[in-house]
């Protein structure tokens, strides 16, 4: 299992490094810029609070990106070069295959929001009140972003479980909650269902879909013999 | 020594023919060990099975024998039986040159003048 | 004779062990073609079996059918008693397999490449695998991608015989080889057929490696198969026949195993199996010919005349 783990990690390298940059990226380099905005005019715009609170969120509103790029990639990439025949002649199972798939894919997402929920919460307590600095930033967009990765990755999974090319799996995985955001929109504004409370309903659909999407995906895996 | 696979003789009897041809010309003595089934298959490139049964043959016509964990040696006999058998390889050669000529519809008189002729080229002193 | 009765004749006194390899009315079809045809056949254990045909004929369908990489329209398929849908995990364990087109993860190092793949193997010999690494010259710090076709086909062997398995199922193992790599190729899948008990499944092109390695050969057209019979037999107890035939007259009755002939002016061409004897008296007896020659065939004659005896009736 170890060797499998290793070999989804070393596949999915390009897609780590993106997600490294996406997360860690606005941060460093935001604050690098603090930094020398201090050094230079001796004072800054806003407090250090609140810049990890609004960098961490914008960190993790980017990563959905490479959140995509993680579940489309994930099983499609072995198909597009064909190495899924190669794993086919050896021995794990093909539940031993996906679950190595799924742990990478899952715990990547956490790992993202692990580190970005740290900075916005942990750095920006470290710095001042944080309840105070979240609630200015309008950190309340924090659950719609959680919601849209659940809903990325579970659709980008789902289709590069049933296709060939990571490409086309990780663009219908950022095209999902763009669809699912017009969807409502459309019952809401065109059909007149006025009190349709999108935020529940975005987030709730979003999740269910996400998750749904994930087992699907694993089941079509599952039940099919061509590598 | 190289085996051809493609030719007509089975492959058995030209590693039978190989062997036979060794003994005959003293390149293994009586008494000596032969070479390991297995390592004659790796040798030639050819299925163990195919090297047991020249070896098989080779101990029915007595030009060997097998003791059980040490492999073949060639037998006391073994030259003779070899020559022997070679005996019988260059019959068969011209049994096949015979019927050649008779399908050809050739005379039993010219088949062998042409065996005779031949026979002067190959044997004869070659010419200046 | 039909495959499962050279089954019995093949299996001859060691009717106690199950057959290695078996293929139970394996059926696939792809659309409204069908590749593969109620394809039957029992491998007995330790023997190498060749498996030759066109193009098309179905070997490479089967082949992976019987790896568990497609499932079958129909009929089953056993590897070790093992039935390879129901449990393919457990059959790979004890099975290599060398496909024809190499997909060995690109990016991986050949050192990489073989400690993944002993991960997976309880059985893997690391002796074996060293020394292997060694007879086919692999550098064990150059990736996949670097590596040229034939040290890729090399350690693809490699990785399917380090772990020792009791089968070894190769699909067109040295097509496209240069001679020098062929043999170490050759060399390689000896040492495995060498130990005892061990079953060899190939298909080729390259007949002169058929007749080298298998014991029994497999003759697949058009996703049947035409013959199955030991190599011995089936090369030269094949005869193709020359007979003069008077002005005018026409053959009457071929004898029986003639699977191809063809009368041109006054000779009558024909490629008889099972040839004895009483073949010939046959031929004389039922037949008018005045002239009759017996001609050797080697393996390639006699797998064409069966295509093309085929292509005539059909």
């Amino acid at each position: 299992m170890s060797a499998l783990l290793w070999k989804d990690l070393r596949v999915n390298r390009l897609v780590l490094i993106i997600g490294a940059v996406l997360l860690l990226g606005p941060l460093l380099v935001g604050a690098g810029i603090r930094l020398y905005c201090l050094r230079r005019y001796g004072v800054l715009s806003e407090p250090w609070c609140d810049f990890w609170a609004e960098t961490g969120v914008f960190s993790l509103g980017l990563s959905m990106l490479s959140l995509a790029l993680l579940g489309g990639n994930a099983i499609a990439c072995e198909r597009a070069d064909r190495s899924a025949e190669f794993l086919a002649c050896l021995p794990p199972s093909r539940r031993l295959v996906i679950a190595s798939k799924a742990i990478v894919v899952i715990g990547i997402g956490l790992l993202i929001w692990g580190i970005g929920l740290g900075v916005t919460y942990g750095a920006a307590a470290l710095a001042g009140d944080v309840q105070e600095a979240v609630a200015r930033i309008r950190g309340d967009a924090l659950p719609a972003i959680a919601h849209t990765a659940v809903l990325l990755v579970g659709a980008g999974w789902l289709v590069s479980s049933c296709l060939s090319s990571p490409a086309i799996a990780s663009g219908i995985g950022i095209a999902s909650p763009i669809l699912l955001f017009a969807l409502l929109s459309v019952l809401k504004y065109y059909y007149g269902y006025e009190d349709l409370d999108m935020r529940f309903w975005y987030g709730t659909l979003a999740v269910g879909l996400g998750v749904t999407g994930f087992a699907g995906g694993v089941v079509h895996y599952l039940r099919r013999v061509e590598p | 020594m190289p085996v051809d696979p493609n030719s007509h003789v089975p492959i058995y009897e030209q590693i039978a023919d190989h062997l036979r041809g060794a003994v005959a010309a003293g390149v293994y003595r009586p008494g000596e060990p032969l070479p390991s089934i297995r390592a004659l298959a790796l040798e030639l490139l050819v299925n163990p099975n195919t090297v047991q049964r020249a070896y098989q043959e080779l101990e029915r016509q007595g030009l060997l024998y097998t003791r059980k964990g040490l492999g073949a040696f060639v037998a006391e006999g073994g030259e003779r039986s070899a020559r022997n058998g070679a005996a019988a390889a260059v019959r068969a050669r011209f049994a096949e040159g015979i019927e050649l000529g008779r399908a050809a519809r050739m005379s039993p008189g010219s088949i062998r003048g042409a065996f005779e002729e031949q026979w002067d080229e190959s044997t004869g002193t070659p010419e200046c | 004779m039909s495959p499962r009765g050279r089954r019995s004749a093949e299996m001859g006194d060691d009717t106690m062990t199950s057959p290695a390899i078996e293929m139970e009315e394996l059926t696939r079809r792809f659309g409204d073609q069908t590749a593969v045809k109620g394809l039957s056949l029992a491998i007995p254990a330790g023997s190498t079996f060749g498996f030759i045909g066109p193009n098309g004929a179905g070997k490479t369908t089967t082949i992976r059918m019987l790896m568990g990489m497609l499932r079958p329209t129909a009929g089953r398929a056993r590897i070790l008693g093992i039935d390879v849908a129901r449990d393919p995990a457990a059959m790979k364990q004890r099975v290599g397999y060398v496909p024809e087109l190499h997909y060995i993860y690109r990016w991986m190092r050949v050192g990489e490449a073989v400690r993944f793949c002993r991960s997976f193997y309880r059985t893997w010999n690391d002796e074996l695998s060293a020394e292997l690494l060694e007879l086919f010259e692999l550098d064990r710090g150059k990736r996949v991608k670097h590596l040229s076709k034939g040290m890729v086909a090399k350690l693809a062997l490699l990785l399917a015989v380090a772990h020792e398995p009791e089968v070894l199922i190769l699909d067109e193992p040295t097509s496209g080889l240069d001679p020098i790599i062929r043999e170490e190729f050759l060399d390689g899948v000896l040492r495995t057929l060498c130990a005892r008990q061990r079953t060899v499944f190939f298909s080729s092109h390259t007949l002169s490696d058929v007749q080298r390695l298998a014991d029994t050969i497999g003759i697949l057209y058009g996703g049947q198969l035409l013959a199955v019979r030991p190599t011995d037999e089936l090369v030269n107890g094949t005869k193709r026949i020359r007979a003069v035939l008077p002005d005018g007259a026409a053959p009457a009755r071929p004898p029986a195993g003639t699977i191809w002939q063809r009368v041109e002016r006054r000779e009558w061409l024909l490629t008889v199996t099972g040839y004895t004897p009483r073949t010939l008296d046959h031929l004389r007896e039922h037949n008018p010919v005045d002239n009759v020659e017996i001609i050797d065939v080697g393996l390639e004659e006699v797998f064409k005349d069966f295509v093309r005896g085929q292509r005539v009736s059909a």
